[in-house]
């Protein structure tokens, strides 16, 4: 990741770090700030990973059902997806959506 | 602890800070920095009352009241900002309990600490109740000369300035002279008036070049703590897996500021910071979390390591922009300024948010999920309590953990 700082996707600020399973596969952690657990479902939130140019396939998902979450002050939900990336491709950016809105990430630098 | 005490002469466009020590009854003044402009440190304070004042007050709920001539000015000793669109305001519009003649311009002030503030004029007085808003004009104004009979003549004509120095003293000052006064026993101590610069008396002052006459002098509002409980009944791991899975901890922080001028509640403040490690499903993940004032949220940051210059702390909060916060505002632990004032019932200040004395807070930290999640939640807390008036002075630390894991 390029910087360490949430953005608003939609009305929820996102924040998603990148940790690299294997050379194959990809794993992304999407933290989103709730106020209360079980604010969202799996269903609310999508994510796409792109790499060399293409959209990597999803090999894990969050199960069908609300989100978990830790509560501090706030709240986060957690969606916990992995990516295959068969090829070793260069990662480029991550987009996550929350009930429609977006915003992307750079993940160009280097994973971890 | 007692804290350091700090008192602000003024005279013209100068002041001097003055700094007592309460245990070892040390006063000091840095005399590299001042006498010091007025107007090149209170920022915030209107031009026209940058060039002199007449009387300054505080007031129980952290606000400090600069008169001068028939304007008034109110200072917010607890951000030290001044609302700038009001002030300075005539003193007759706002201040109808006081009489005609004191709204016109004023000597001296000085709060009692007993629910009383005393103002001077001339050869007049008169006793402002604090809980009332009100004054007795049956009795007020007052000649000084019969409320306070062993005032020596030259004072029984007019103060210029006056000051309760905490401990149980009162000051006045008149020209180059001044009376030490017995608050409780309601008397001038024996061998008063004494000039200021009477060897061993104001060194400081006398060092300084304040030797008379005084604008007015004014104990500047602090926080102290007369008890704390944080973290209180602390809960590092409580868990259950049906019907959902909790995994996490509790606690509570309960605070109270002494309240005996110039000991101000309002000047006291809680503030909850964390750090730590997070992990659902066997994966580590981050934390959204928002800062008091900071425009935009940060992530919660992993422990330092060894040796390290930042101990990685940052407020523990949640932001206003999240559709889900139904105050939809920035919430945060122990801001008495914070838009949802008491209605967080998490995070209280009784009897008012903004002066109350007693702080109460509690924190349920932890994991909520579905049956079957795994969470580890390994987080530092560190509970302050501190002194908004005095530059967020700390006044009281302490750190703990929650600690759990599920399964």
């Amino acid at each position: 990741m390029n910087d360490e700082t949430p953005r608003l996707a939609g009305d929820f600020w996102v924040y998603p770090s990148l940790h690299e399973v294997t050379g194959t596969s990809v794993r992304v952690n999407v933290a989103i700030a709730v106020e209360q657990p079980f604010d969202l479902q799996d269903s609310d939130v999508a994510v796409e990973l792109v790499a060399g140019g293409q959209s990597l396939s999803v090999a894990e998902a969050p199960v069908p059902g609300p989100l978990p979450a830790i509560q501090m002050t706030g709240a986060n939900a957690y969606a916990l997806y992995r990516f295959d990336n068969p090829d070793g491709l260069a990662l480029e950016s991550v987009t996550v959506t929350v009930r429609g809105g977006s915003t992307a990430f750079d993940v160009s630098l280097p994973v971890g | 602890m007692a804290q350091v005490r700090t008192a602000f002469f003024f005279r013209g466009g100068k002041y001097v800070r003055y700094e007592i020590d309460p245990v070892t009854g040390a006063e000091t003044v840095n005399h590299d920095f001042y006498p010091r402009g007025v107007a090149e440190a209170w920022s915030a304070m209107p031009a026209s009352f940058t060039q002199g004042v007449d009387a300054v007050v505080n007031w129980p709920d952290g606000f400090v009241y600069f008169f001068k001539g028939s304007q008034y000015v109110r200072w917010d000793a607890t951000n030290d900002t001044v609302d700038a669109s009001f002030y300075p305001h005539d003193t007759a519009s706002q201040w109808p309990a006081l009489p005609a003649s004191f709204a016109a311009g004023m000597n001296a002030a000085i709060n009692w600490g007993d629910g009383r503030v005393f103002f001077f004029k001339g050869p007049k007085y008169v006793r402002y109740d604090l809980q009332t808003d009100s004054v007795d004009h049956t009795v007020y104004p007052r000649d000084i000369s019969e409320g306070w009979p062993d005032f020596p003549a030259a004072f029984k004509s007019g103060v210029d300035a006056a000051v309760n120095w905490g401990n149980g003293t009162a000051y006045f000052f008149k020209g180059g002279q001044y009376l030490n006064y017995d608050i409780q026993n309601e008397k001038v101590r024996p061998g008063y008036p004494l000039p200021i610069t009477e060897p061993g008396k104001w060194p400081e002052l006398v060092r300084a070049g304040f030797t008379g006459p005084i604008d007015e002098v004014i104990e500047w509002p602090q926080a102290d703590v007369a008890s704390v409980d944080i973290p209180g009944r602390l809960v590092s791991c409580s868990k259950s897996t049906q019907p959902e899975v909790h995994c996490g901890g509790e606690f509570e922080m309960h605070a109270v500021f002494a309240d005996a001028d110039p000991s101000i509640p309002a000047c006291g403040e809680y503030r909850q910071y964390i750090r730590g490690e997070l992990e659902v499903n066997g994966q580590p993940v981050r934390f959204i979390t928002k800062e008091h004032g900071v425009p935009a949220p940060r992530l919660m940051r992993s422990r330092p390591g060894q040796g390290s210059a930042d101990d990685h702390f940052i407020e523990d909060g949640q932001a206003a922009s999240s559709p889900a916060n139904h105050f939809h505002v920035d919430l945060d632990y122990g801001h008495r300024d914070a838009a949802v004032g008491n209605e967080n019932l998490n995070d209280v200040y009784v009897v008012k948010r903004r002066s109350g004395e007693q702080y109460a807070g509690r924190d349920t930290p932890g994991g909520v999920g579905a049956p079957g999640t795994f969470f580890k939640i390994d987080v530092d807390f560190r509970g302050n309590l501190i002194d908004v008036c005095n530059d967020g002075r700390v006044l009281f630390t302490r750190e703990w953990t929650v600690n759990c894991q599920v399964p």
